[in-house]
């Protein structure tokens, strides 16, 4: 009506719409005036106005879709951006009316809910999807309407795109069933809510498949699947679902035995085993389906019969039965076999490592008083100390390595029992010294003839007098034929300490028997052996039988053996020192070098003899006459040997694992040489010679593999980290990025304020010299932190089950304090009837009686807000045990010659595959799992941040768990994520955290910072001043913090921190923690401390 | 065995109002007490010099029964002392009064205060004042645990002047002669907000108790549970094991006093291996694994 003025054409507009039946024009009369009033534009006003007519004319029963229209009118005007949009609106719904009015009133009724949480381009496609249902039938209109009524509330659980897929399937459904269509969306709230955004993927497609093979299962399967997915580890939902998706493509109801039923076992048992079971499941799932499935349903059971540690040996020896005969497995996975059963019961006799770790690692911390670490024998090859070559149980002083498992014995009991003894071997090796060795002192037992022999053998060998790397070296240096004396003395020491732990140990001499009983069996005949291997392997037999056991002994050798027997005996005394192995050591040796190590001639006598006979007709003594002793000849083989083999190394014994003392006590040495170079006493490195020589000489190391270049073999390792003891500190190569003297003279910096930018943060800076702050100088970027593995947490945990007990415990005993009454107050709750008592007395006494007479519960209840701030340095990188070296070149293709560097680039070769050594960073990673551990305990709320940077602009802050941040998986991840990275521009990192604690309310409020040296960055500095300065800033931002209100504490690894913490901190508290090793255990009690 | 003599004895059943915990001994049997340094030396050097005596160490180690011994010994002429010494009868130690501190001691405990009586009121001295007065040996246990204003009460008395303000009576108590005031402090379980203050701290000689020897221990353990030589010894290794594992999830080493009660359990014909579960696995820590550890070191030293 172009030629009639707008208000005409409003007039009459309305005048229409007051004509419509008096349920429309009611509403309208309700909104018309504020509508008109919001309509900025008079054109849009109007066109509200055509359009309502328009919808109402669309069908003859749309006027309940215009009452809907405009009681959404203002709503919709609420939601969304710009005027025009509201055409856009009526529009969609002027479409719904042209095919359906009640769809169209449904989607009135509905959108304001969707605008609420969508914009306009997102209700195009909602109007689409909702006209996608229709299909002209009275059943679909009630389906569509049925959508746009519930979709809103559905979007709440994931997004459009997603609901987009959802009605594809609901449509292919409603083709079948539309009743069932309805049904699922009905339920749809319900079970969508239980599926979380990253498992709708999966959820989706498994219901699709279920459409296309079975519709009928629809309803059913949409349920169970939500129900199923919490009940399976997060990281294997996806997993999960498409299993059953494939399921379901392939089997009739399977899956949803699997969704159901077999959800529930998963639900039975730890979030761990997921992964584990799944890869089980599909595997066998390729074979026998219906195995599988009843796999899934008997894994509770079997974890509870056999424990978590052992699911994969039922598992391995379930499978090749199923292989061979589907009938068979199906009976073991049911749990219905007899063979299955045995099997489990073995299995649950297995005694695993991994589960009595902690128990005998304290335990032999109890017996030896050390620092032990309980470690696997798996473990050593991964570490950069290489040690033994099989999987025997030995010790490097610090570490005792155990075998993974123990299975030989049927019951728990017995199993336990043999690791205990071979924990208790380990433990006394160092309970009873045996790497104290010292040459030169004289045992309890024997006297010290290695003294005059050594001095023999220097007659004769002038090149001999070397340096030595320890005092069992100058020992095996004594015996030309060095394998036989390694083998001799193993011997004897193994039998010194079994001996000594027997006595000293009344309760394990049981176990003891039953352990070294089967030692014997299995061990090589002393028959079949050359005569001098025979003779050890006889001495070995008595070191581990009973007195009243026999054993076959040679008739003609029968002097030799009763000297042998005589020796041993003597020195199984409780006095025996290492010393006096040596000296047995070097008895036996001489008898035995004299021995032809020639096969036995066929016609030999053996004679059974009782092992306690033997000592009574032998002697210890050697025969001193003998010509022989002069010049080292006893020492040699005699003379008619020509027909020698060439002497073969004996067996180890078992439960005593390997012992190589040598190694340990030279690796003591370096350790200590190390230490000393801070001092002035400088003891002399290691040189290439002494190595070469070391290489050449021990029997305990087998120099071929070394030379073969085989990294991997435990003795290269082994030289390899000798070297690395040896080579000086990393102070001179290995340096800081941003150490002084680097950065901060180079470049000069822009002296111009920084401007702002999103999503970072500029904090002013204090420049101590100006006595001034420099203006928005530092900008902070905030991130989350990059995920980790989820198994470092875990591993942390195991690792520290003792102290996490022990600390949660001491945090525990904080919270109940808080509750405690408190009394002799000027006023409070009530009288505090002693107190009245004793004022009213003394009043009559008159006396001035104390009128504090009142108490109260002391209502302060725990209310702590703490960040912990962790320095991200690169210098956190150090090594904190091992001294590290620089990294050589990438391309190390040629190998070089010389043999020490020859060591160097198979150590960081090494290195490079595989980084072992502990650093600062870790142990902060370490001590931030016990706190959360112990936070957790407390409730306090916590914030977990690390911080690092490169220059003013750019200070790193990274959040590992935020304030009010639940503590979750992810913050697990998190704490994997932390790395050292640059630099330490610690005040402004301090003020940013100072800032969020600002903005939470809590009574304390605690900043903690944790590192490792002190503060620098490129520019942290000023000319003349550069150390200074940090701190000064340093000082200043702590001190900001504390007018906060908040208690700021700073706690340094440096040792060195003594120079500096004091001036940056004042008077605020800090601490400079000796050993880094401590940290674990000491940031617990400073923080409860600080918060008491 | 120390006795309670009934004449010295507050009786706490009757107090009114108040009940604190207070022993009060003489001494009039020589307490067992094996030295393990110079501690009686230095302790006797210490009272002729009226120098206070602060005793560190952890629990169950000795310091009670030192102190109880040092009472029985200073109270006898010094030319009678001599080990074992019965021959004297009459002559009693010295008066030792014990006090124990918790969190609500107040200076009106340690003081004293006035009762009713009747319609009367009555002063009663507190057992400081009483030690004051009699000059005996007062002994404060875990003094840390106290109301800070008893410090107010230590200062005074703890340095030259050696007096003893009663402020309720407006009086000043001089201390008699063989007065001794002997603190105890166990520093392992100590909050940093609980530390002794230094202007306390320095009014006191330190004597640092630490569980006694491996064989001094086995010998204590024999006399006082009555156990056979053979186990007290094995008790006394068992501790020394068991003590490394301070630190090492548990919190503090087992005691003297938890052996002598397992040497008690075992002379009741207890297995040594069940009496040393509950004297010492049990006792220790709640902790399953823990227990688990410190039983397998019991079932490896016990047969
Ligand atoms: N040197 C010793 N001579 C004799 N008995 C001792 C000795 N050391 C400890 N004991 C024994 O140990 C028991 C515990 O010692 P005591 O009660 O003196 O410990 P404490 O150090 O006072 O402990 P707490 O700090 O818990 O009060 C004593 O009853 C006594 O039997
Ligand atoms: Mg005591």
């Amino acid at each position: 009506m172009p030629y009639t003025s707008q208000e005409e054409q409003i007039e009459a507009l309305s005048q229409e719409i007051q004509a419509l039946p008096v349920s429309v024009s009611q509403i309208f009369s309700q909104v018309n005036g504020e509508a008109q009033k919001r309509f900025i534009d008079v054109e849009n006003y109007l066109l509200w106005l055509q359009d309502a007519l328009e919808i109402s004319r669309s069908s003859f029963r749309a006027w309940e879709a215009t009452a809907e229209y405009f009681r959404a009118t203002i709503e919709i005007l609420n939601n969304i951006d710009k005027q025009e949009e509201f055409a856009l609106w009526a529009e969609g719904g002027k479409r719904l009316c042209s095919t359906s009015a009640p769809i169209a009133a449904s989607y009135f009724k509905s959108s304001e809910a969707f605008l609420n949480e969508h914009n306009m381009n997102d209700l195009k496609q909602w109007i689409n999807a909702g006209e996608s249902l229709y299909h002209g039938t009275w059943k679909s209109g009630a389906l569509a309407t049925k959508f746009f009524e519930t979709s809103p509330s559905l979007l709440l659980e994931f997004t459009i795109e997603r609901l987009l897929q959802y009605v594809a399937i609901l449509d292919s459904v409603a083709g079948n069933s539309s009743e069932m269509a309805e049904e699922c969306l009905l339920l749809a709230r319900e079970s969508f809510s239980l599926v979380e955004k990253e498992s709708t993927e999966g959820y989706l497609k498994l219901l699709s498949s279920t459409v296309n093979n079975n519709w009928k299962y629809t309803k059913d399967t949409q349920r169970s699947a939500a129900l199923a997915l919490p009940r399976i580890a997060r990281h294997e939902r996806a997993r999960y679902m498409d299993l059953a998706a494939k399921m379901a493509d392939e089997r009739g109801k399977r899956y949803l035995i699997f969704l159901n039923e077999g959800s529930k076992s998963f639900g039975e048992v730890t979030y761990d085993v997921h992964t584990k079971m799944l890869d089980m499941f599909e595997n066998l799932y390729s074979i026998s389906p219906e195995a599988a499935v009843e796999f899934v349903h008997s894994c509770p059971e079997i974890i509870r019969r056999v424990g978590i540690s052992n699911i994969d040996k039922w598992y391995e020896s379930g499978l090749p039965m199923l292989q061979q005969n589907e009938a068979a497995g199906l009976g073991f996975f049911r749990l219905e076999s007899a063979r299955g059963e045995s099997l489990i019961d073995q299995i649950s006799a297995t005694v695993n490592l991994e589960d009595i770790a902690p128990i005998l690692q304290m335990y032999a911390r109890g017996l030896t008083g050390g620092d032990m670490q309980l470690r696997s024998v798996t473990e050593l090859k991964e570490r950069t100390l290489g040690w033994a070559r099989e999987e025997k149980a030995s010790t490097d002083g610090s570490n005792i390595f155990l075998p993974d498992e123990i299975s030989s014995f049927p019951t728990k009991n017995e199993n336990f029992s043999w690791f205990k003894v071979l924990c208790s071997h380990q433990t006394g090796h160092l309970e009873f010294m045996s790497f104290n060795f010292d040459f030169e002192k004289e045992g309890n037992v024997f006297g010290i003839k290695r003294v005059v022999t050594e001095a023999a053998k220097l007659e004769t060998d002038e090149d001999s007098v070397a340096l030595v790397l320890s005092e069992f070296e100058r020992f095996f240096d004594l015996f030309p034929q060095r394998k036989l004396s390694s083998d001799i003395y193993q011997a004897l020491e193994d039998a010194r300490i079994d001996h000594l732990t027997r006595q000293s140990y009344a309760g394990l001499r049981d176990p003891y028997r039953l352990v070294q009983g089967a030692a014997t069996m299995g061990r090589p005949s002393p028959q079949n052996l050359p005569l001098r291997e025979a003779l050890v392997e006889l001495l070995i037999r008595m070191t581990l039988l009973e007195r009243d056991a026999t054993i076959p002994v040679p008739r003609n050798l029968r002097s030799v053996v009763n000297n042998m027997a005589a020796t041993l005996d003597k020195l199984m005394d409780l006095n025996a020192l290492p010393e006096d192995t040596a000296e047995a050591c070097l008895i036996i040796y001489k008898l035995l070098i004299k021995v032809p190590n020639t096969p036995p001639p066929t016609d030999m006598d053996w004679d059974e003899t009782q092992i306690g006979e033997l000592s009574e007709d032998g002697t210890s003594e050697i025969q001193e006459a003998d010509s022989a002793s002069v010049g080292g000849q006893d020492m040699v083989p005699g003379s008619g040997t020509e027909d020698d083999v060439e002497y073969k190394p004996a067996e180890d014994v078992d439960y005593r694992g390997d012992f190589k003392p040598e190694l340990v006590q030279t690796l003591a040495n370096l350790r200590k040489g190390q230490q000393q170079t801070d001092e002035m006493t400088k003891s002399p490195p290691l040189t290439e010679e002494m190595i070469k020589q070391l290489l050449e000489k021990s029997a305990e190391i087998d120099l071929s593999s070394v030379v073969d270049g085989n990294i991997d073999d435990p003795s290269g390792l082994f030289i390899s980290s000798l070297m690395s003891e040896s080579i000086e500190g990393p102070d001179a190569e290995f340096k800081d990025e941003s150490g002084p003297g680097g950065i901060g003279k180079e470049e000069v910096e822009s002296e111009e304020e920084l401007a702002e930018q999103p999503q970072t943060s500029l904090y002013s800076e204090w420049d101590f010299v100006a006595l001034d702050y420099k203006p928005n100088w530092c900008r902070i970027h905030e991130s989350v932190i990059a995920e980790g593995s989820i198994d470092f947490y875990q591993e942390t945990v195991d690792k520290y089950a003792g102290l996490i007990n022990e600390v949660r415990r001491q945090f525990e005993m904080m919270v109940p304090e808080t509750y405690r009454k408190e009394k002799r107050l000027p006023d409070g709750e009530e009288f505090d009837l002693d107190a009245a008592i004793e004022y009213v007395v003394e009043k009559r006494a008159g006396a001035a009686p104390d009128e504090k007479i009142y108490w109260r519960r002391n209502k302060t209840q725990r209310d702590v807000a703490v960040i912990f701030l962790l320095d991200m340095s690169a210098s956190t990188a150090e090594a904190i045990d091992e001294k590290e070296l620089k990294a050589l070149n990438d391309d190390d293709d040629d190998v070089p010659e010389d043999p020490k560097q020859y060591l160097y680039w198979l150590k960081s070769r090494r290195e490079k595959a595989n980084r072992s050594y502990r650093r600062i960073i870790d142990l902060e990673k370490e001590s931030t799992v016990l706190l959360i551990r112990a936070l957790e305990t407390i409730g306090d709320t916590y914030g977990i941040y690390g911080f690092s940077g490169y220059g003013r602009d750019n200070v790193e802050f990274y959040t590992v768990k935020d304030l009010e941040e639940p503590f979750s998986d992810k913050v697990q991840r998190r704490i994997d994520g932390i790395n050292p990275l640059h630099a330490t521009r610690m005040g402004p990192a301090i003020r940013h955290a100072a800032e969020k604690l600002d903005s939470v309310e809590a009574k304390t409020k605690v900043l903690f910072l944790i590192s490792d040296g002190r503060p620098q960055d490129r520019g942290y500095s000023r000319e003349g001043a550069e150390k200074e300065y940090a701190v000064q800033d340093t000082h200043m931002a702590l001190l900001e913090t504390k007018s906060k209100g908040i208690i700021p504490f700073l706690l340094t690894v440096d040792r060195a921190g003594h120079d500096y913490m004091k001036e940056m901190c004042g008077d605020l508290p800090y601490e400079v923690l000796a050993d880094i090793n401590l940290l674990p255990k000491r940031l617990p009690q400073l923080y409860s401390r600080l918060t008491l | 065995m120390p006795q309670k003599s009934n004449s010295s004895v507050v009786d706490t059943n009757s107090e009114p109002y108040h009940a604190y915990e207070v022993e009060e001994f003489t001494i009039d049997e020589e307490p067992y007490y094996l030295p393990i340094q110079d501690e009686i030396e230095v302790f006797t050097a210490a009272y002729e010099q009226k120098i206070p005596v602060l005793l560190k160490g952890p629990t169950g180690c000795g310091k009670t029964r030192f102190v109880e011994y040092m009472a029985w010994r200073l109270g006898k002429p010094m030319s009678t002392v001599r080990k074992g010494n019965k021959q004297n009868p009459d002559v009693q130690g010295k008066p030792l009064i014990t006090i124990a501190s918790h969190e609500d001691l107040t200076a009106s405990d340690l003081v004293g205060r006035f009762l009713l009586d009747g319609e009367q009121t009555r002063w009663v001295d507190g057992p400081l004042t009483r030690a004051v007065k009699a000059g005996a040996i007062c002994y404060l246990d875990e003094v840390v645990e106290a109301r800070k204003d008893t410090t107010v009460l230590i200062h005074p008395l703890t340095d030259h002047r050696r007096l003893l303000p009663v402020e309720k009576r407006g009086q000043i108590i001089e201390a008699a002669d063989g007065f001794l005031l002997v603190i105890s402090y166990n520093p392992g379980y100590q909050s940093a907000l609980k530390d002794l203050k230094q202007s306390t701290r320095q009014r006191f000689i330190a004597m640092e108790f630490e569980y006694p020897p491996r064989e001094q221990e086995a010998a204590i353990v024999q006399k006082e549970s009555g156990v056979d030589k053979k186990n007290a010894d094995l008790l006394a290794r068992l501790a020394e094991k068991v003590r490394n594992l301070k630190e090492h999830g548990l919190q503090e080493g087992v005691s003297t006093r938890l052996l002598i009660y397992a040497g008690n359990l075992i002379s009741k014909g207890i297995s040594p291996r069940r009496a040393c579960e509950a004297a010492v696995a049990q006792a220790l820590s709640d902790d399953p694994s823990v227990q688990r550890s410190i039983n397998e070191i019991i079932t490896s030293i016990f047969e």
